[in-house]
């Protein structure tokens, strides 16, 4: 199978510092992978750098194929014509991709409009057929009001929506449930999950948490000071890690039994 | 086991003109023994906060009474709390924002030391530091050259520094690393029991909560509907949103299922429902709102 994502010997330099230093991750078509560790690890910098997003200043090296075109040498253009289509992407705090001011439906028709030929009719429809999917009642409704209307968990839906709209065979979420309760946690997960395997859809899923990423994840890539120390079936590395950071990591959460009380 | 700090029928309003007056705190009693940690959970809006800020006296209470060894704790005013008030002593989420950012760690260790009536010296500083794990060289230093998990142990020097009876700790780790996290929550629990004081441990995060915590009070909706024995209240859940609390977390562990995603039930006011909101206790001091046993009995 081609992956749909290869990053290849990905490094990234501020100055005379390497922050990713090295990095080999591959997605395939429809799977959901993880990718985990600390803060400053570099974990959403490889991400966004995937995307063609480089901080100002850096410099990025190697190669990062999505469906074949390299995303760190491709035109602009080429890049836009990518994001919010092909590929997705969506943040721990939902009012990054969100804006305050304006209507549901202009957040949820807008890369509609702008990557497809629809009619403002059509899109709105779409839009709303995107809301029942992620699950927000009452979704006419919804779609005339403004994102402070709705809690953290309903905005996080309504961002998920909004990546959705196009139907990307990728979507990268970084650390898109650590700000939610836990019990509006558990609703989002089952959701990202379903929406993988109902559209197809791969994931790129960032987090520190090693249980969020144990009951979610296929396949996870561990990350340290900008490279990856360890990687394998996710189940496989959590239950038996070789390397002594991810044990350390896993002896660092609280025991909790492996089965639910 | 004496209770130190005695919560008793504590009620948190929050009045806006013009809006309905929203009770944080419904009439919640909850008692702190000494070298006892209490661990009060609940997610966000169930009003655990307001009781800890209520505790320290940040929050004024609508009624009820807040006791420190049998004494009436008041609410902060103009004037400096009494030298028996700051028995209660808090720790807060983020440490940079609690702690004065202009001054070195030793002078506000020192003010610590001061208010809790003891003469500062440079052995006690250095004790401080040495407790909660930093070098003496820390003292000269100031917040911003430490890290989260650095800064949250000079925060809980400082609120040793007073020697005090209780601490509140309000999400004193959820602002810190993973790997750092479970260090620190046991600093706090283990430097204040050995002190003698106990400990008030508020957190969204129920498995961090049951490796440090004695006792677990669950919160939902302001009132506390489960309160017992950690591995009571862990191992056989009685109120059915602690179950849904418990089965949402995700696990370790090659068979862990996806969470179950069913969101709780909400839960009435103690004034549409109060002998729903009555705590009974089933047994080894272990209590459930009396609504949970009503449901057993219908099913």
């Amino acid at each position: 199978m081609t992956p749909l994502l290869e990053i290849r010997d990905l490094r990234i330099r501020l100055g005379d510092r390497a922050l990713v230093d090295g990095v080999d991750i591959s997605v395939n078509p429809g799977e959901i992978v993880g990718l985990a560790g600390e803060s400053g690890s570099g974990k959403t910098l490889t991400a966004l750098t995937a995307l063609g997003f480089t901080p100002p200043g850096s410099a990025a090296s190697g190669e990062v194929l999505f469906e074949g075109r390299n995303t760190l040498t491709l035109p602009k253009s080429q890049l836009r014509a990518l994001r919010g289509d092909r590929v997705a992407m969506i943040f721990q705090d939902p009012m990054t991709s969100l804006h305050p001011m304006l209507t549901i439906e202009r957040q949820l028709t807008e890369h509609q409009l702008a990557h497809r030929s629809l009619t403002r009719r059509q899109a709105r429809e779409h839009a709303i057929e995107l809301l029942e999917r992620v699950r927000i009642p009452d979704p006419h409704r919804a779609i005339r009001s403004y994102p402070h209307r709705f809690s953290g968990g309903m905005r996080q839906r309504i961002a998920i929506a909004s990546a959705l709209a196009c139907e990307p065979d990728l979507v990268v979420a970084d650390e898109v449930t650590t700000a939610l309760d836990v019990t509006v946690q558990a609703g989002i997960l089952r959701l990202l999950d379903e929406l993988c395997r109902d559209t197809g859809m791969a994931m790129l899923f960032i987090t520190h948490d090693l249980a969020v990423m144990n009951v979610l994840t296929e396949r996870l890539y561990v990350m340290r000071e900008g490279r990856v120390v360890e990687t394998g079936a996710t189940r496989e590395v959590l239950a038996a890690p070789t390397h002594e950071y991810t044990r350390a990591l896993i002896e660092a959460l609280p025991q909790t039994d492996t089965e639910t009380a | 086991m004496s209770t130190l700090l005695e919560v008793d029928e504590a009620v948190v309003e929050y009045r806006v003109p013009g809006r309905p007056t929203v009770r944080a705190v419904d009439g919640v009693s909850l008692g702190v023994a000494r070298s006892e940690v209490v661990g009060l959970v609940g997610e966000s809006g169930c009003g655990k906060s307001s009781l800890g800020r209520a505790i320290v006296g940040l929050n004024p209470l609508s009624s009820g009474a807040i006791r420190l060894d049998g004494r009436e704790l008041r609410a902060l005013g103009r004037r400096a709390r009494s030298r028996e008030d700051r028995g209660v002593q808090m720790i807060f989420q983020d440490p940079y924002s609690s702690l004065n950012p202009r001054r070195t760690v030793a002078r506000q260790l020192a003010d610590a030391i001061r208010a809790g009536g003891r003469r500062p010296t440079r052995d006690i500083v250095v004790g401080l530091l040495e407790s909660v794990g930093l070098p003496a060289s820390a003292a000269s230093r100031f917040p911003h050259q430490f890290s989260g998990g650095q800064r949250q142990r000079i925060a809980i020097a400082r609120a040793l520094g007073v020697e005090p009876k209780v601490i509140v700790a309000d999400e004193p780790v959820s602002a810190l690393d993973a790997s750092t996290r479970a260090q620190v929550a046991a600093l706090i629990s283990e430097t204040a029991t050995a002190q003698g004081a106990g400990v008030l441990m508020i957190s969204h995060d129920l498995s961090g909560l049951r490796v440090i915590a004695d006792r677990i009070a669950v919160m939902y909706f302001g009132r506390i509907v489960e309160v017992g024995p950690t591995e009571a209240v862990w191992g056989a859940p009685a109120h059915p949103y602690t179950r849904t609390l418990i089965g949402a977390i995700p696990q370790l562990g090659r068979d862990a299922p996806l969470p179950s995603a069913a969101p709780p039930r909400p839960i009435v006011s103690r004034a549409a429902d109060p002998e729903g909101a009555e705590l009974v206790d089933i047994g080894g001091g272990h209590l459930v709102a009396a609504e949970a046993l009503r449901e057993v009995e219908a099913a």
